[in-house]
């Protein structure tokens, strides 16, 4: 795995895990058959899967869909 | 007789997705049914894999297909797809409230109430196997320039993969068989390393595609005309209900659908364009495409196995594309993905058909590009 995408995989673990602590710590998982909470937490989840993704195209860029690893030497 | 016949052979899928739903609605063991019908379906495409049939015209060379009722059942699937994931989530509900297990009657139809955990994991990859068959109909409906594109969006996102509509049609369909297109793999990579890559390509080129066209208008990223975003907030009822049914559980029984759904699309991709190379600028031809076309897979996956043809008129309805003695594999969809799940099974499998690819369909300069790849 390239440093980037390796450092970006950092960086979205520690996000998703201070994101996930701080829905315990305000007990909101407690309160999921709540309507409004469930709405909470669905958008809180998705906007964490989306900033994820975001956070690994700008690390990453355009490195991991590259061919060239699959390559003896480089693109023709 | 043979226009009734032509257009009902396609509803396969239909079919088995609402005895997929009735499997959950009954309970107790029956919610393997989808498992069980994904066994079923794999073991008699391996029976018929030596039958293929070419497309059907009258005398004065129309198709037989009867384009609304094959728009109607398109747009059918989208409440189905809806209705599968209710009656999960209705089992998730029942299983964090702790119900206990009993037989009881609906007028006359008898169901268990409750769910073990057991069975909860069969409900969630029966949920997970027929969501991600259903990916073909996103797929067909992409390639519609009118509600369709729209109607695709919303059954991509029921798998959280709404930027799969844009990316399909403007970005895999424009640079097919080069490592511009994600949805293509290189020789050496697996259908493990190729979902993960191969998602992550197709939602990076929606995200750079929405973060230009805003950025051309003057306008913020954080946008509702941000189709990259609204497309994450297409899946937002789907996670919102499984949520709420099942808190932490619902909100792993969505995951779990949702990896399950993609895996089976980019096992789809993976099949279609293994190895096949295209050098950069030049027109996408015929041979930079697998087909599919045994006679099963072709019904079941409403001919998205006719991947030669399908590339060459983008535009064409499934019902009318044909074998065009492209490169094939000469066996279905559910046989070759067996092969798949075995990276060193599939190698061997596919060595033979890359090494005649390179020998009969290539030209000089794609050959030079296949010889530069380490491995099969």
């Amino acid at each position: 795995m390239k440093k980037k995408s390796f450092l970006a995989l950092i960086l979205i673990l520690i996000l998703s895990s201070l994101v996930f602590y701080g829905l315990y710590y305000f007990n909101i998982h407690q309160n999921f058959r709540d309507p409004k909470y469930a709405l909470l937490l669905g958008l809180i989840i998705l906007v964490t899967h989306m900033a994820s993704m975001s956070i690994y195209f700008s690390l990453a860029g355009n490195n991991p869909y590259s061919w060239s690893k699959y390559k003896k030497i480089k693109e023709i | 007789m043979k226009t009734i016949f032509f257009n009902l052979k396609y509803l396969l899928v239909p079919f088995f997705s609402l005895i997929t739903i009735l499997g959950l609605l009954k309970g107790g063991l029956y919610v393997w049914t989808g498992v069980l019908l994904f066994v079923f379906c794999t073991l008699i495409d391996t029976l018929t894999k030596n039958i293929h049939l070419k497309a059907k015209f009258d005398a004065n060379g129309n198709s037989y297909g009867v384009k609304y009722f094959q728009y109607f059942i398109m747009y059918l699937m989208l409440a189905i797809f809806i209705l599968l994931q209710v009656v999960l989530a209705w089992r998730i509900y029942q299983y964090v409230d702790q119900i206990t297990i009993q037989q009881l009657n609906f007028y006359s139809f008898s169901y268990f109430n409750g769910i073990t955990l057991n069975n909860l994991i069969g409900a969630i990859i029966s949920t997970g196997l027929w969501a991600g068959l259903g990916i073909i109909y996103g797929h067909e409906l992409s390639h519609n320039k009118k509600e369709g594109f729209f109607i695709s969006r919303l059954i991509m996102s029921l798998s959280g993969a709404s930027h799969f509509t844009y990316a399909h049609v403007y970005q895999h369909h424009l640079h097919l068989a080069h490592q511009d297109d994600p949805a293509t793999a290189p020789r050496g990579r697996n259908v493990y390393m190729h979902t993960w890559l191969s998602y992550a390509g197709q939602c990076k080129f929606s995200y750079d595609l929405e973060k230009e066209k805003l950025k051309r208008k003057g306008k913020s990223f954080f946008s509702l005309e941000n189709k990259w975003i609204l497309g994450y907030l297409y899946s937002l009822p789907s996670i919102v209900l499984f949520v709420w049914t099942g808190g932490i559980i619902g909100l792993l029984s969505i995951v779990l659908v949702c990896i399950l759904s993609n895996f089976l699309l980019e096992a789809l991709n993976f099949m279609g364009h293994y190895g096949l190379v295209r050098e950069n600028g030049k027109p996408i031809e015929h041979r930079h495409s697998w087909d599919n076309d045994s006679v099963f897979t072709d019904w079941f996956f409403i001919a998205i196995g006719r991947q030669c043809d399908h590339h060459v008129r983008g535009e064409t309805y499934f019902w009318e594309l044909d074998d065009v003695k492209g490169p094939n594999y000469g066996i279905g969809y559910f046989t070759l993905f067996l092969f798949t799940l075995i990276p060193p099974i599939f190698r061997v499998y596919i060595k033979k058909h890359l090494d005649n690819w390179d020998k009969k369909y290539a030209n000089k300069k794609e050959k030079e590009i296949a010889s530069t790849f380490k491995s099969y």
